[in-house]
């Protein structure tokens, strides 16, 4: 496995809780739940035929999705991918906007013109997310320059997947904001597979973060399912940008607990192997429960108040997304154009 | 009255645009001290500074990409594709990105991006220098087609698709960058969206686009000669495509003709007789509307394969005369 | 040896020619000067003579083919000929070529000659099959109720042209251009409509509907909408209507003022005054009524056309006739026929009146309104209550 590059310094734990206070972990948590809670609901809505299209589920993957997004802050932008759920409930905290653009319901994000695919609140600055494979990375740099042009105090992350680092896109935007040093923070979600092929497969080089020397720009590959190292990381990475440093590649290995989209037969994995991700040691929300009540922060009583408080919460997105208007036809032309 | 180059005329735009907006920058490969593959951006590198006149590697999908963001966050970019071939490689960022994005996020988000596609035939530079690819942009809703035929539509076009908030692809054609006018030392603007009468005519409607316009004017005193007199239209812009001009002429001669560089199969001609006959004009029709396009065939390099493989001026003239006459 | 015929060079610019017409079939006699084809050039009809005399022997083109000059279009054969293997078509010499015009490439020539023997036999229009037309011929004839099977047309393969109707016209009717257009109007809905009509203060009057609806298609045809002055048409700027209307034995001559502006509702309630030459927006001034769109209400005369183009400074006259009972065509493509109830519009546009094929979309449009009167009533209802507010 790709570990040695890892670069966990001591006490992750006390340094997180500098930055974000303990009222900032505990939301964190909160917020891996929600995404938890959130996805295994959008599962089963899916196979009752009551969302249509396709799912791409975060389920696993939480910590990334919300260790990453809690280093930025108001005024910095972000990218998402075609499994994006947990990045916007992350970032925007609201389960009924996410629910209603899963459902092609008015009352998200983009009255039933984006889906599961494309949702995006761009004023927050979540520039969306993207169906296509690395097709955020090359416009990152523009968001980049925007930035460095207009000399703001603000960075620009983007998330994509294992697969999206094999496109062509992947080295023309990480080249071409290296040698404008753009303040863009480059975080690579390695769930073990590209739909079904096993990241082993796919790259010869010991780490996907290794690539990062090919650009003259640092590169961290970090456990991804653990929220402190996740923080920590891209913190680091998003002060540097924010200091004129340049950009990070930051690979954070995790894994994919649900197939690749629901038509997904999972017949390149074993189910023991899917398991094996889900025990304590690995599940990203058991370890930084188990982590914050080691620490003092939470109780056990807490972790069950904030479990409940998920499941209600999707429990009403779903109400809500349900008995929100469907897009009205008139206005199928109204965004074409400016 | 002053006269400039179309490639000079360009240049002018883009300097006028900078002055006026801090907003707009250029990307693209060799735009810097090298001025441009073909000159355009001579001097906007000493002028504006590296942080707006962005010289790229070679990245096509990266310079596509770095105009649909920075268009996303509220600046101007001009993206240059050194030759119009090379937008092959940024394809997916101007059409499943830029093209779509407000749409999929329900107007969230404007993407005020130009891209210049150097494009067109007659050079000898063969196959993979030579496409004309409007018609490829033309077929997807969220973007606008521009196609200036003139150095005085080069200017004015150029600075009103900056000023336009949706991305523009802007279709230059080689041989035209020394071709001289008449420009206006003003920043006007030429709207989007607005065909053009170039000559007034009774016997048939001549619709062309950017090198063919020039062509179709001469054909056009040509035919004048024998007693045929020719309606010349340049769209200039092709998406959206102003087709009530086109129509009324139609309804006016009662004969079409289209004709433009890019190949005849799929092409830019097929909407326009499309249009006309599915309109008003379909009962003026007094013969079957025509096109005349660039042979079905990669641009060869040999001068004579490469003429054969484009429309020319008497096949122009051919083919409005027998129009004309009924010969068709 | 058999004779052949030659469709000759008949001057320098001349290059092809179309074979209108055989004057004798295979096989008849033939004395020496008789004509035996009529063929069209660039000026005028002209026809072939017989060589010799003898037997008209095979013909090498179908009506219709456009054949170049200098070539043998058919032989003459003596009685001894006839039945025997018949030599190759003899080659046209090229001494004759037109200096001032450019000589057809020979891969044309090769073309023309191809499509006109072999593939002519398909190509060209038969008896039974559908006649070659151009839309803007189609349409015109349609208007002009000319039968396209009888036309002979100008274009390639016998393609009927906009100029063979008109030309049709012409000698159809000896009439003078521009021609008089002509339309059968349906007039059962109004009919039905009439009959289911409460009797109230006002009755369904098709004449004023007409009058109403004549007004709402000159605001969508304006170029109809003219007067001629030194020669030019000059738009006007609202509707006025010129009315003849006869009324037991006088016959009121007056202009209704901005009749796009009067509602369906006045028109039909004010419709009986109006024929006693009263009316608020009735004016009897003799400028304004020469220069107004005419309209003609014939019916009570038993006429059914107008005949003359208005001789004044209008640009068109339109004419509405009686309602009687008329063969209408049906809707579908073949030339069937059903009875009803029609009223006869016609129009005769003045000079400087615009094309045929604009005063014929008027006339459609007109048509189409009264055809569909109760949708013509709720939009002049609508009408009224937007001049009210």
């Amino acid at each position: 496995m790709f570990m040695q590059n890892v670069s966990v310094e001591m006490q992750p734990l006390h340094l997180a809780l500098e930055a974000l206070g303990p009222d900032g972990l505990k939301d964190s948590l909160a917020s891996m739940m929600l995404i938890r809670a959130f996805e295994e609901q959008v599962d089963q809505l899916y196979l009752a035929g009551r969302t249509r299209g396709t799912l791409h589920l975060s389920i696993g993957q939480e910590a990334t999705n919300v260790g990453a997004l809690r280093a930025l802050k108001s005024g910095d932008r972000f990218f998402s991918h075609h499994r994006g759920h947990g990045h916007a409930l992350a970032w925007t905290d609201s389960p009924q906007r996410v629910m209603a653009d899963i459902m092609g319901k008015t009352g998200g994000f983009c009255d039933g013109f984006g889906g599961t695919m494309h949702m995006a609140d761009v004023k927050s600055g979540f520039l969306g997310g993207n169906g296509i494979v690395a097709g955020s990375l090359p416009m990152s740099t523009g968001v980049g320059l925007a930035i460095r042009l207009r000399a703001e105090d603000a960075v620009c992350l983007v998330f994509f997947g294992d697969g999206a680092a094999n496109e062509g896109a992947f080295h023309e935007a990480l080249n071409m904001a290296s040698l404008s040093q753009l303040p863009v923070i480059y975080v690579c979600e390695n769930n073990s597979y590209a739909m079904s092929t096993p990241v082993n497969s796919a790259f010869n080089v010991e780490s996907i973060a290794s690539r990062a020397a090919a650009y003259g720009i640092p590169g961290f590959t970090i456990d991804g399912n653990d929220f402190l190292d996740v923080f920590h990381c891209v913190h680091s990475a998003v002060r540097r940008a924010r200091n004129g440093d340049g950009p990070t590649l930051v690979e954070a290995l995790t894994y994919r607990i649900k197939g690749h989209s629901r038509s997904d037969r999972q017949a390149y994995r074993s189910r023991d192997e899917v398991r094996r991700w889900q025990e304590p040691d690995r599940d990203p929300i058991l370890r930084f429960a188990s982590t914050l009540i080691h620490g003092g922060i939470l109780d056990e009583g807490d972790i069950a108040a904030l479990k409940a408080t998920a499941n209600s919460r999707v429990d009403d997105a779903v109400a809500c997304a349900e008995a929100a208007p469907k897009p009205d036809p008139s206005r199928l032309m109204d965004h074409v154009y400016a | 009255m002053r006269e400039l180059s179309y490639r000079e005329a360009l240049n002018e735009a883009l300097v006028q645009a900078m002055d006026a907006n801090p907003d707009v920058i250029l990307i693209g490969e060799d735009i810097g001290s090298y001025g441009g593959a073909f000159g355009v951006t001579r001097g906007l590198l000493d002028r504006y500074g590296p942080m707006r006149v962005i010289d790229t590697p070679i990245s096509e999908a990266g310079i596509a990409g770095a105009c649909v963001g920075a268009a996303m966050s509220g600046l101007r970019p001009v993206g240059d594709m050194q030759f119009s071939d090379f937008i092959t490689l940024g394809m997916e960022q101007v059409v499943l990105q830029g093209a779509r994005m407000r749409t999929m996020f329900a107007g969230q988000v404007s993407v005020p991006l130009v891209m210049r596609l150097p494009g067109g035939a007659g050079t000898g530079a063969g196959a993979q220098h030579s496409g004309s690819y409007e018609n490829w942009f033309v077929h997807v809703p969220g973007l606008k087609v521009v196609m200036p035929a003139s150095a005085y539509d080069a200017k004015g076009l150029l600075l009103a698709a900056i000023d336009d908030d949706n991305p523009v692809i802007f279709c230059e054609h080689k041989l035209l960058y020394n071709a001289r006018g008449h420009v206006p030392e003003d920043a006007y603007r030429e709207p989007l969206g607005v065909t053009r009468i170039l000559r007034k005519g009774r016997d048939l409607t001549l619709v062309a686009t950017s090198l063919m316009v020039g062509l179709a004017l001469e054909a056009a005193d040509q035919l004048a000669e024998e007693g045929i007199e020719v309606e010349v239209i340049d769209p200039r812009t092709l998406r959206p495509l102003d087709d009530p001009p086109i129509i009324e002429s139609v309804i006016r001669t009662g004969r079409l003709l289209v004709v433009h560089e890019a190949v005849e199969t799929g092409g830019f001609g097929g909407e326009v007789v499309a249009r006309v006959v599915a309109s008003e004009a379909f009962d003026y029709l007094d013969a079957p509307p025509l096109r005349l396009a660039g042979k079905e065939v990669p641009v060869p390099q040999s001068e004579v394969l490469e003429a054969a493989a484009l429309p020319q001026l008497q096949d122009i003239v051919r083919d409005a005369r027998k129009l004309v006459r009924n010969q068709v | 040896m058999p004779t052949p015929v030659w469709l000759p060079r008949f001057d320098t610019a001349h290059e092809q020619s179309r074979i209108l017409r055989w004057l004798v079939p295979e096989g008849d006699a033939v004395v020496a000067g008789d004509p035996l084809c009529e063929v069209e050039t660039d000026k005028v009809n002209m026809e072939l003579e017989a060589p010799v005399s003898g037997l008209m022997g095979p013909q090498r083109f179908l009506e219709g083919a456009l054949v170049p000059v200098v070539t043998a279009i058919a032989w003459v054969l003596s009685k001894e000929e006839q039945g025997q293997e018949l030599p190759d078509w003899p080659q046209g010499g090229d001494l004759q070529s037109g200096e001032s015009s450019e000589p057809v490439a020979e891969s044309e020539t090769d073309e023309m000659l191809e499509w006109a023997t072999g593939e002519a036999a398909i190509a060209v229009p038969r008896v039974g099959q559908r006649t070659r037309a151009t839309p803007a011929a189609r349409h015109l004839a349609r208007i002009q109720r000319l039968d396209l099977e009888n036309l002979r047309g100008s274009g390639p393969r016998g393609r009927v042209q906009v100029a063979d109707v008109q030309q049709a016209g012409l000698l159809a009717g000896g009439r003078q251009l521009p021609v008089i257009l002509e339309l059968q109007v349906e007039m059962s809905a109004i009919q039905d409509l009439q009959r289911m009509w409460p009797a109230g203060e006002f009755a369904l009057n098709h004449s004023a509907l007409l009058v109403f609806a004549c007004a709402k298609a000159l605001t969508r045809h304006p170029a109809l909408n003219v007067r001629r002055q030194d020669g030019r048409a000059v738009r006007h700027d609202r509707v006025d209507l010129a009315l003849i209307v006869p009324n037991g034995d006088r016959q009121l001559e007056a202009t209704i003022e901005a009749a796009d502006r009067v509602s369906i509702r006045t028109l039909l309630t004010t419709w009986p005054a109006l024929l006693q030459g009263e009316g608020p927006w009735l004016r009897c001034d003799s400028v304004l009524w020469r220069e107004s769109f005419r309209i003609c209400d014939l019916g009570d005369l038993g006429l059914d056309r107008v005949t003359a183009p208005p001789g004044e400074a209008a640009v068109a006259c339109l004419g509405a006739g009686r309602v009687v009972p008329r063969n209408l065509d049906s809707d579908g493509d073949l030339p069937e026929t059903r009875p009803g109830m029609a009223l006869t519009l016609t129009i005769a546009p003045g000079s400087g009146a615009p094309g045929e094929i604009q005063g014929a979309r008027f006339l459609e449009d007109l048509a189409n309104m009264l055809e569909n009167p109760l949708k013509l009533l709720l939009q002049g209802g609508q009408d009224a209550n937007r001049d009210r507010q």
